[in-house]
């Protein structure tokens, strides 16, 4: 399965995160990892805005707003 | 007298919590980020002082605000700590509370019940976390039976293991900016800290899912869109809506309601009072610069004022409803590409908007954004949005200039 970043999932579909890369500073990882953002859960994209500055994503039913910069850090298949 | 810290994830009911125990007016409203520093009142039941902080999510702080949180917690070693949970979030709430349990304070957990779909079985939920567990309704003072009970039997400081130096060792290791700022460390933040931030916070989840497994934690899908989210979220429509609402709110309060009462209580003012007090001065003889004094400056300066007061409150209400019903949120999330483009971010709605009510208290709000130079920005602009207050200086100079 092809891994991609969650920025580009579809939306209303659901994926599992592989992984949540480094090439962030430690804050917004923090703020993630804190969000609940790990390996093997499942997110599915529920809206974003028009040029995809923020995403609202479901992640334990729990709706998070995360900004382009954070979803581009989170790798997802499915 | 003892001083207990109200402590909690955003918008999880703190403020309105700490409102209904000590009838303070702390402001409240469905955003995170509402409360921006901290603020004490008695409570007269249980005789002690109940301290409302800004939410946080984790004692690793992101905002100032956030800041002004940890700061408070840590250097008030004594005081008991209210950790404020809601039920529908509980599972991301768990984590503040048991870092506090686990630094060894003194902790009550306090679970706002909003919404009945959740089942939780607070005495196994107790049982496991080790500390006190209450339900309540925050904003219900009548649900407050077990709060006031247990605080009032409560036994004097208990013997607490606090566990700073371990506490801080830890954080230190996650890379937390604030305490490696508190120990003056300052190497660079390497890939073993990502590595054993990422261990730690899983670690903690996975004794939280074990917790909330055994006190058997259902949540039914609760979020999802609804409907009305659709239509208010929709990419071309969002703005559409939020102009017409603006219009409405403004054409309510302006024009035809709040005009009315204006227009009321100008009459009643200028031309019921204020005349019928002229003729009086007038039959007794009154000097005319007095008259013209108390007729001109008072009944006519004061009137013109006053009679903006109709339209404050007006406005204030709308606002208050925007605020409470979570519309606010969804506006910040829409319009964040068209703020984007200005250099300023979808949470400055929130400021901007709260600048109709009052751009003094609405700038404070801009603290809770997390980028400094949007966070500048939106701090600068909100008072240059029209705010209430300055209705009738805008009347003055427009009575000043511009006679018809
Ligand atoms: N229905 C209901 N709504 C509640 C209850 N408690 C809080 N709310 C609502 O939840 C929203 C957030 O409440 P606040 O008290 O401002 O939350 P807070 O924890 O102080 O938030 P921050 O200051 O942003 O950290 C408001 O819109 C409240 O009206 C409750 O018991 N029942
Ligand atoms: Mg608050």
């Amino acid at each position: 399965m092809k891994n991609f970043f969650l920025s580009d999932a579809k939306i209303n579909k659901q994926y599992t995160i592989a992984n949540i890369c480094n090439d962030i500073d430690i804050k917004t990882k923090t703020r993630l990892l804190e969000f609940g953002f790990f390996c093997n859960q499942t997110v599915v994209v529920r809206n974003f805005s028009l040029k995809k500055g923020v995403l609202l994503v479901e992640l334990n039913n729990q709706t998070i707003s995360l900004r382009k910069k954070e979803a581009s850090c989170v790798v997802v298949y499915g | 007298m003892a001083e207990i810290l109200i402590v909690g994830n955003p918008n999880t009911g703190k403020s309105t919590f700490f409102n209904t125990l000590t009838k303070a007016n702390a402001h409240t409203g469905n955003f995170h980020g509402v409360t921006v520093n901290f603020k004490k009142a008695e409570c007269k039941v249980l005789n002690c002082t109940f301290v409302d902080l800004p939410g946080l999510y984790s004692m690793s702080p992101n905002s100032y605000e956030e800041e002004v949180s940890v700061n408070y917690i840590l250097s008030h070693k004594k005081s008991c700590i209210v950790c404020l949970c809601n039920n529908q979030t509980l599972r991301r709430n768990l984590l503040l509370a048991t870092e506090l349990i686990d630094l060894g304070r003194e902790v009550v957990v306090v679970v706002n019940e909003i919404g009945k779909k959740i089942i939780v079985d607070y005495n196994k939920l107790q049982e496991k976390l080790g500390v006190k567990v209450i339900s309540l309704k925050a904003n219900n003072k009548k649900t407050f039976k077990n709060f006031f009970s247990f605080f009032e039997t409560k036994k004097e400081e208990k013997n607490t293991n606090e566990n700073y130096d371990k506490f801080y060792q830890e954080k230190v290791l996650c890379g937390c900016e604030y305490y490696r700022k508190l120990l003056n460390i300052s190497d660079k933040i390497s890939l073993n800290n990502y590595e054993y931030l990422e261990k730690n916070i899983k670690e903690k989840y996975t004794k939280i899912d074990e917790i909330l497994k055994y006190s058997e934690y259902k949540t039914d899908h609760i979020v999802g869109k609804s409907k009305i989210d659709k239509i208010i979220l929709n990419k071309y429509l969002c703005l559409p809506i939020f102009l017409i609402i603006l219009f409405v709110i403004f054409y309510l309060t302006f024009f035809s309601v709040g005009k009315f009462f204006s227009d009321i209580l100008r009459y009643i003012i200028q031309d019921l009072i204020g005349e019928n007090f002229v003729n009086f001065l007038n039959n007794q003889n009154t000097p005319q610069f007095v008259v013209s004094l108390v007729k001109d400056g008072i009944f006519s300066g004061v009137g013109s004022v006053v009679s903006f007061l109709p339209q404050v409150v007006i406005l204030f209400l709308f606002l208050d409803i925007l605020e409470q019903s979570g519309y606010i949120s969804r506006l910040a999330f829409c319009l964040d590409d068209a703020l984007k483009s200005v250099g300023l971010s979808g949470r400055g709605v929130y400021t901007l908007i709260m600048g109709f009510g009052c751009s003094t208290t609405a700038s404070l709000t801009a603290r809770n954004m997390s980028d400094n130079n949007a966070k500048i920005k939106t701090a600068l602009l909100s008072p240059y949005m029209s705010c209430s207050a300055k209705l009738p200086v805008y009347a003055v100079i427009g009575g000043a200039f511009f006679f018809s």
